[in-house]
């Protein structure tokens, strides 16, 4: 087991933003920009969060890191922010209106000072693992700068994978590898907190009548995000079996969520629209490829939403009304979809082959912070907002919550929720230090 | 790439790290020692013509995937290179440069 060592911490923010995500920066931006000093903690090595490994955004197929990089820049720049990240949040505790929080800062055996982000270290360094950050697709080093525009860039060593031959202490221009680094246990005050601790999905294994365990090729939707991402691990769209241009490919709807039988009876809000622009992106990508969705009903309710499923249609991917019951692992690497559709009354039990199929699966919380902190969840496992007309307040006061920590939502809603959250946070605390001023002036004249 | 020699003080403190983590695992040196030994098949398979993915793992006698997994880690530290397409499967050739001369392992 890691050690850690324990102390408090001297720097008190005025708030703190717990996760580094699009929602994270978003409301640390907007707090900093007026003034108050932020805390943005994120778990992992770099700040970003789902969205700057997004190939583009639906309905302006904008470029998604080209609006994540830029706050992700201006986060890490800013006076009034500062960024911890390979830091996890273990608990708050309020005392008299003042938040302890817990952090754990992971060791990450380079001294961040010191590393000028080089990547000689990662280079040099022999053990090589499949990368969690390209969905296992990708390859990564045990020691090295999490992706190309990650912020901070700084090497990270993982000791899982590590094996401890020194090479990249031999070759570091800076001598920045501390090899007897240790974990830290840190509680910072303050007098706010906003949880923007994003999502995670269900397994591709949820329904097993999918069986995603049998064939590389049943993907999760992450996983097409990564293959189209111009700097995703193949640099094109390949099929994770054996590297074949793929010329049909599948997206099979509500395969994780709308199913009382596995747990997630609401729907992820984000499925349709990400399923339609990965086929648009796909049709450019591939362009003599057959592309379906599998679909219940289409859910495009945003602003220009219908429009872009209509565009969608006129682009020729193939939407077939139905739900798939089954998907087996034929010859090739091939999956058969049996599927149940309503469109053919005469012949509604249909087989479709595919060589590859993307699987829709269930947005859920990301962060179990039951009993650790204040905030309670609702019956859904995210963050229980009781006040219909202000989504960003939580049962804990100085508590709030942004983006889809608090429920499925898509990008757009995710950015105007952290702007509110923001808000809510200095009205909060503009209203919090003038009854403290008023307070004391009180007690200053009554003596 | 320049080496330096690791300071006494390195060497203490790695071995902690090495006491602190368990030690080198099993699988870990299995990992290695599969790892290179797939890589310097690949080099010597790439450097008498480019191939696909597939070739290589018939070639080889390792799954589709995992022979494609190889490939992606060596595109990405700078050791092979697209070249071209062979019917449905992408050709990846070897480079042979001060680049890649530097980032191979």
């Amino acid at each position: 087991m890691t050690p850690t060592t324990e102390q408090s911490n001297a720097y008190r923010p005025d708030a703190l933003v717990v996760g580094g995500g699009i929602a994270g920066m978003q409301s640390a931006l907007d707090l900093a920009d007026q003034g108050l000093k932020v805390m943005l903690v994120e778990r992992g090595p770099s700040i970003g969060g789902h969205m700057i490994a997004l190939a583009k955004v639906f309905p302006t197929l904008d470029c998604a890191s080209c609006i994540t990089a830029p706050k992700m820049s201006a986060s890490s720049h800013h006076d009034n922010i500062k960024i911890l990240v390979n830091t996890e949040v273990q608990g708050i505790q309020t005392l008299n209106g003042v938040h302890h929080v817990k952090l754990l800062k992971k060791a990450t055996y380079v001294n961040f000072d010191k590393c000028i982000g080089c990547r000689l270290c990662e280079y040099a360094c022999d053990a090589e693992y499949p990368d969690p950050l390209e969905e296992g697709l990708g390859a990564k080093r045990a020691i090295g700068v999490a992706f190309t525009n990650a912020i901070p860039q700084k090497a990270v060593l993982d000791p899982e994978l590590c094996a401890t031959c020194g090479t990249c202490a031999r070759v570091c221009p800076t001598d920045a590898i501390e090899f007897d680094q240790q974990a830290e246990t840190v509680i910072v005050q303050t007098d706010a907190v906003v949880v923007a601790s994003g999502f995670a999905l269900n397994s591709l294994n949820v329904k097993p009548q999918y069986n995603a365990a049998r064939s590389k090729n049943i993907i999760s939707a992450l996983t097409m995000e990564r293959l189209l991402a111009p700097h995703g691990p193949y640099g094109r769209v390949l099929r994770p079996s054996d590297g074949k241009i793929p010329s049909s490919v599948a997206f099979v709807q509500c395969a994780g969520s709308r199913d009382a039988s596995i747990g997630v009876s609401y729907c992820s809000r984000v499925c349709c629209m990400y399923a339609i622009k990965q086929a648009m992106l796909l049709s450019g990508a591939l362009p003599i490829a057959d592309i379906t969705i599998y679909y219940m009903d289409i859910r495009a309710f945003g602003k220009g939403y219908e429009q872009f499923y209509q565009n969608a249609k006129a682009m020729g991917v193939n939407f077939v009304r139905g739900k798939v019951a089954r998907i087996d692992p034929v010859d090739d690497g091939d999956l058969s979809l049996h599927v149940e559709t309503t469109e053919d009354p005469e012949n509604f039990l249909q087989e479709h082959r595919h060589d590859l199929v993307v699987l829709a699966q269930g947005m859920l919380p990301d962060w179990d912070m039951s009993g650790t902190t204040p905030v309670q969840r609702s019956s859904d496992g995210f963050v229980a907002t009781p006040m219909l007309t202000s989504p960003t307040l939580t049962t804990a006061q100085g508590i709030f919550v942004a983006g889809v920590a608090a429920g499925p939502k898509d990008i757009v809603d995710t950015i105007a929720e952290a702007g509110a959250a923001a808000m809510q946070v200095s009205q909060y605390l503009y209203q919090k230090r003038s009854a403290n001023v008023s307070e004391s002036q009180t007690a200053v004249l009554v003596g | 790439m320049a080496m330096k020699t690791l300071t006494a003080q390195q060497k203490q403190a790695l071995t902690t790290m090495r006491e602190r983590i368990g030690g080198i695992s099993e699988e870990k040196k299995q990992h290695a020692k599969q790892l290179k030994a797939a890589r310097k098949a690949i080099i010597q398979m790439l450097a008498e013509k480019p191939a696909t993915a597939p070739d290589i793992a018939a070639a080889l006698n390792m799954p589709s995937d995992e022979a494609l997994w190889h490939l992606t880690g060596m595109r990405k530290y700078g050791q092979i290179i697209e070249a071209g397409e062979e019917g449905d499967y992408l050709l990846y050739a070897l480079v042979v440069s001060d680049q890649a001369a530097a980032t191979s392992h």
